[in-house]
């Protein structure tokens, strides 16, 4: 009975606190997507308000002007989300499991030499000539996945994540029974650490999903543009419309540049929601990890 | 564990060295990869390996040898307009047909487009065209060597474009004594003007806000007349000329003197009668009495308190009735674009421009620089002749022209007496961004166009010469201190010409203390120097004064 | 826990020292299958990493395109005065590392301790609505989030100036008032970034075992007592991993959350200036490679130093948390 009081009381202060924190969180959000919905010169006078004040899909019309470019950039991000993420966890998961290793000699330095890269960088430069004019990126989907395959943060937090939950008892165990050191990575490792897969294949995909910067050095073609980008494209279109206008006198139809900001946002997110209940069922507690010990 | 980070520090020294010497590799190949049809490098020549493009004969008149089926690259700012597609096959089926090459025509687009430009161009890649300008640096990009000389390649290869810039354009190109831009010279006045409410002026009883007294009663009438409206909302530009950014509502002053143009870096007033007459305007009273009139007007509550971190579209803000001017609006179509926008989306207002700046208050317009718009031949060039012929046709080729300007006629634009009208949906005017290209025997004005060609009729009756036009300010001798003044001038400068400030007096003395730490004083000298001899050097050239 | 499992996979005494003579080929051959599972990693950060770390010369030269990045003139330190002779050195230093330092305490403690509730709360929906919902400000950018910003701070017609208005209390000029924004930047840094951070701890106690609570719930361990004796200390791993990668980008500051937010509004510099809006303001203009490739340095000097003494004080804590 004390404990389910207990209980009670935890929950309550529980919800009361995650809900003040979604507030927090949501309003902006839905001041945006309002705003989304907004006609252009009302929200310029009028600002954002939870409800439009005057309802337009005009920024919506603009964005999907050209539903096939949409479609495509879309597609080539999805393509490129899904490819990169399942190769950024093979990478990184194989790059923490030997950094893992105890008896890996070599862990700590190598460690070191990944987790300096944070500190130091020879700058854009140097890196862009490489990529483009070396390796001949210019224009690839590698382009786009390559660079952010792994990153030492997402190494290093897999490697802390395997730390504590593959027991090091489990892989002598396996060394004994006489598998290999990559059978025991594939067979024994990867099924226990689901959350911590789950969380790096998370971050991976939002990286690939938001990229923008890499197209926006790399990419010339627009087939191959990637959804952020295509938009950002839309935006700059708009701006030049409008600053032609400007130049030569041509009446400019009211292109919206503000809610067309926000549509993007939206149209960006979207497919998003969908994936991260997805995801998250690996983070709901209860999962029996520990399990496997001993 | 001394020892482990020694070897740390080893691993990571021989990682460089791998590095370093790959690099290296990559410094001579860029130097190879230099077009061989050139005679003017002297600096590079030594270590070049001839390479590449066989050594053309050169004939005389046009001397390119199109014996050889060669892929030029040209890359331009800005984004890939809508149906580029179909523009692009047409013009390599053109090239194909007269200059047997195909052309790669690319835009660089970013959120940060001078770090783009110089990627690309310190990247080695082939580029044969590149657009130039003022705006993308174009004289410290030539100091720094990433251009061509120019003008004997065009000589060889293009006579009519040599010709057709003419002595004067070309002088006007020059850095340090050599051309490394071949200029647009069609006249662009890149004027500002003022964009009121015609409506609520009559309503009121306000004067035409057309000299700093008469903005200040026009601007205070509405205040005091229509309080949900703010009187002119101004906020940050950012400009290349003025170091990096100024405050919008200052360009009200540009009526007031007879300087050359007000966007002059570090505080220097140039006398437009007498050139070589300069003085300090940061230091003199002039300055303090301006600003003090920006801080009333900011007191007074002209525009809004967020001004300066405001990041909102002024022509939305003033088209939603929100504010009721505008004091430094770009460009001569702005003004027509703007009344015509405004009946079309209320027919009840009325919107009105003065463009006094140039023409109504000083009866003188000046056009931009030659070097506002151009076009370069990087060093990673590796066929500059056959580049150089498709400009030519580009420039001359009614053919060529239209197409990269206009699109293709009956789908993208129509041809009214002999003026455009585009078709919407299609392939955007001069969405090319080849802005360059632009000549007066070529460009065909819009059909919406009327009062703007009417009026810049009317500017080129006051037209007076550029007469800093050709002055190239070469900064590498004191480019510290001007990259600390940048910082300063947006940090104390522009809230003081907001009018943001408690005491006008103060803050300009803390301004100036800053700026004389950062090195306004070398900068200033610096910039004079370069200019005087400017000067001089220009006595000698005829159309100095008209 | 494990810290006291012997290291088996060493070797015995005697093996130890003969790997130590043979040293690497030693280890290469005996831990082929390990060495190849690098590869993928070893090929990324070179490539991508200490290949274009030659740039740091650039610092050094004034560059030059015919001379590209080793045939440029040698200036030694040329390209730092603009940093040092700025006068503001000092200024910068201390409000990025002053940000970044309230920006890593916060975000954390809020992270950990939402983790915690969300980890423990009943309700299924309710967890993984308000998850999503937390997690969701991470894909809106800076240049979104300003004008949202704007929107509720501005002086005409914000939402809070409208509330103080209609409370017949006076406007609060925000846009021109330095200190506010010291809160408002990090309010909006931990809008945007605590979602990310808690599922990360979220993914954490995940992984911990179930039989802790068992035990505990057996010796009478009421929920608080649980969390404290056992979920935080075994998030501690998870802590110092983004602490110390926090700790080696301590002098680089959100670029976009200062720059995006505050834009060129010199009012508020005394109190928003960081490192790398100065950079940027300094050289957008006409960038130039040599300079900006000396701040960087800096930065990651400063970096580095920071790391060093972070990681020798955790290791004297406890050595197994230390990251190299």
């Amino acid at each position: 009975m004390k404990i389910s009081t207990e209980k009670i009381i935890f929950n309550m202060v529980s919800y009361l606190l995650i809900i003040i924190l979604s507030a927090f969180c949501i309003f902006p959000l839905l001041l945006i997507l309002s705003g989304s919905f907004t006609d252009n010169l009302v929200l310029t006078r009028e600002g954002y308000h939870l409800i439009p004040v005057k309802f337009s899909l005009e920024a919506y019309r603009t964005v999907f002007e050209y539903p096939q470019k949409l479609v495509t950039a879309y597609g080539n991000t999805i393509m490129v989300t899904a490819v990169g993420t399942i190769l950024g966890i093979i990478c990184v998961s194989m790059t923490g499991y030997v950094l893992m290793r105890r008896d890996f000699k070599y862990r700590n330095r190598v460690s070191f030499l990944i987790y300096f890269t944070t500190i130091f960088g020879g700058g854009m430069v140097p890196w862009y000539v490489l990529l483009s004019k070396y390796l001949h990126l210019t224009n690839t989907y590698a382009a786009r996945i390559f660079p952010s395959l792994m990153s030492p943060f997402l190494i290093i937090l897999m490697r802390t994540f395997m730390q504590s939950s593959v027991p090091e008892e489990l892989i002598d165990s396996c060394k004994v029974d006489g598998a290999n050191d990559f059978t025991i990575y594939s067979r024994i490792v990867m099924p226990i650490i689901t959350p911590a897969i789950a969380t790096v294949g998370l971050f991976l995909a939002i990286g690939f999903w938001n990229e923008w910067y890499l197209t926006s050095l790399f990419i010339s073609k627009k087939e191959l543009y990637s959804l952020q980008y295509f938009l950002y494209d839309v935006l700059d279109n708009i701006n030049f419309a409008k600053e032609m206008a400007a130049i030569t006198g041509q009446p400019a139809t009211n292109l919206p540049t503000e809610t067309v900001k926000m549509a993007m946002v939206v149209v960006v997110i979207g497919p998003i929601i969908f994936l991260y209940p997805f995801v998250q069922k690996y983070f709901v507690s209860g999962i029996t990890i520990g399990a496997v010990k001993g | 564990m001394k020892k482990e980070s020694l070897k740390k520090l080893l691993a990571i020294g021989l990682t460089m060295t791998i590095a370093i010497s790959s690099m290296m590799g990559c410094g001579n190949t860029q130097e190879s990869s230099e077009d061989a049809g050139n005679e003017v490098r002297e600096e590079t020549s030594e270590d070049s390996n001839e390479t590449i493009a066989s050594e053309n004969p050169v004939e005389e008149g046009s001397s390119v040898d199109l014996s050889e089926q060669v892929n030029v690259v040209i890359y331009v700012t800005g984004s890939e307009p809508d149906h580029f597609d179909k523009i692009r096959e047409k013009l390599n089926e053109l090239t194909m047909r007269d200059l047997n090459c195909t052309v790669d025509y690319n835009f660089f687009n970013s959120s940060d487009t001078q770090q783009k430009y110089m990627m690309l161009l310190s990247s080695g890649e082939q580029i044969d065209l590149i657009y130039s300008g003022n705006w993308l640096n174009y004289s410290s990009y030539a100091m720094r060597g990433a251009f061509e000389p120019i003008e004997d390649l065009v000589k060889e290869y293009s006579p009519k474009i040599y010709d057709y810039i003419g002595t004067a354009g070309w002088d006007s190109a020059k850095v340090n004594g050599t051309a490394y831009m071949i200029p647009c010279l069609w006249k662009e006045y890149n004027l500002f003007s003022i964009t009121y409410r015609e409506d609520l002026r009559k309503k009121h009883d306000l004067p035409v806000p057309d000299s700093v007294e008469n903005i200040e009663k026009y601007l205070q009438g509405i205040k005091d007349n229509e309080p949900d409206i703010m009187p002119t909302l101004e906020g940050v530009q950012t400009a290349v000329a003025n170091l990096g950014s100024y405050f919008r509502a200052i360009e009200v002053f540009d009526s007031k003197y007879n300087w050359v143009d007000w966007r002059m870096p570090y505080g220097i007033y140039i006398d437009y009668d007498d050139p070589s007459q300069t003085y300090n305007y940061w230091e003199s009273d002039n300055f303090r009495e301006d600003m003090k009139i920006m801080k009333r007007w900011a007191d007074a509550g002209f525009w809004s308190r967020d001004a300066l971190s405001s990041d909102e579209n002024p022509e939305d803000v003033m088209l939603s009735g929100k504010s009721a001017a505008q004091l430094g609006v770009a460009g001569i179509g702005s003004g027509v674009m703007y009344t015509d926008r405004a009946k079309e989306n209320d027919p009840n207002t009325e919107m009105e421009f003065v463009s006094i700046p140039y023409c109504y208050g000083k009866q003188r317009s000046v056009s931009v620089a030659p070097t506002q718009n151009g076009i370069s031949v990087p060093i990673t060039a590796q066929h500059a002749d056959r580049a150089i012929a498709l400009y030519e046709k580009i420039l001359f080729d009614e053919e060529y022209f239209n197409l990269i300007m206009y699109g293709i006629e009956g789908e993208d634009y129509n041809v009214v007496d002999g003026k455009y009208e585009s078709i919407p949906g299609g392939y955007g005017r001069e969405a090319s961004r080849l802005w360059c290209a632009r000549t007066d025997e070529m460009y065909m004005p819009t059909i919406a166009d009327e009062k703007g060609i009417e009026m810049k009729e009317q500017i080129a009756k006051y037209e007076g010469p550029n007469k800093v036009g050709g002055f190239v300010e070469d900064y590498t001798p004191y480019q510290i201190e001007r990259t600390a003044l940048m910082d300063v001038v947006t940090q104390y400068l522009i809230p003081i010409q907001a009018g943001m400030v408690e005491d006008v007096d103060a803050a300009i003395d803390d301004f100036l203390e800053k700026a004389r730490a950062a090195g306004l004083e070398k900068v200033q000298a610096g910039y004079l120097e370069q200019y005087e001899a400017y000067v001089e050097s220009m006595d000698n050239w005829s159309s100095w004064s008209e | 826990m494990y810290s006291k499992i012997s290291k088996k996979g060493g070797g015995t005494l005697s093996n130890e020292g003969i790997s130590r003579k043979k040293g690497f080929f030693y280890e290469l051959k005996r831990k082929k299958i390990l060495f190849m599972m690098l590869i993928p990693a070893m090929v990324f950060f070179a490539l991508n990493s200490y290949l274009p770390m030659v740039g740091i010369y650039y610092a050094f030269t004034k560059f030059n395109f015919q001379g590209g990045l080793f045939k440029s003139p040698f200036v030694g330190m040329d390209n730092f005065r603009f940093l040092f002779e700025s006068g503001k050195l000092k200024q910068l230093t201390i409000n990025t590392v002053g940000y970044n330092v309230v920006f890593i305490l916060s975000a954390n403690i809020l992270e950990v301790f939402f983790a915690i509730l969300l980890s423990r709360v009943v309700g299924r929906m309710f967890k993984k609505v308000s998850q999503s919902i937390i997690f969701l400000p991470y894909f809106i950018s800076y240049v979104v989030l300003n004008a949202v910003v704007f929107a509720i701070l501005n002086c005409d017609s914000g939402y809070i100036n409208t509330m103080l208005v209609s409370l017949g209390a006076e406007r609060f000029d925000f846009y021109g008032t330095p200190w506010v924004w010291r809160i408002i930047l990090v309010l909006c840094y931990l809008w945007k970034n605590v979602g990310y951070g808690t599922v990360v701890y979220l993914a954490a106690i995940t992984g911990i075992s179930e039989e802790y609570y068992e035990a505990a719930r057996i010796d009478g361990a009421n929920i608080i007592q649980q969390i404290t004796r056992i979920t935080i200390p075994l998030l501690v791993p998870t802590f110092v991993i983004l602490l110390i990668f926090a700790v080696g980008g301590i002098m680089r500051g959100q670029f976009d959350l200062f720059y995006q937010v505050i834009r060129n509004n010199g009012v508020l510099f005394e109190a928003t200036d960081i490192l790398d809006t100065y950079v940027y303001r300094s050289l957008k203009q006409n960038f130039d490679v040599g300079m900006g490739t000396a701040a960087g340095l800096y930065q990651s000097v400063f970096g580095l130093i920071i790391i060093m003494l972070t990681n020798g004080l955790v290791k004297k804590l406890n050595p197994d948390y230390a990251l190299f």
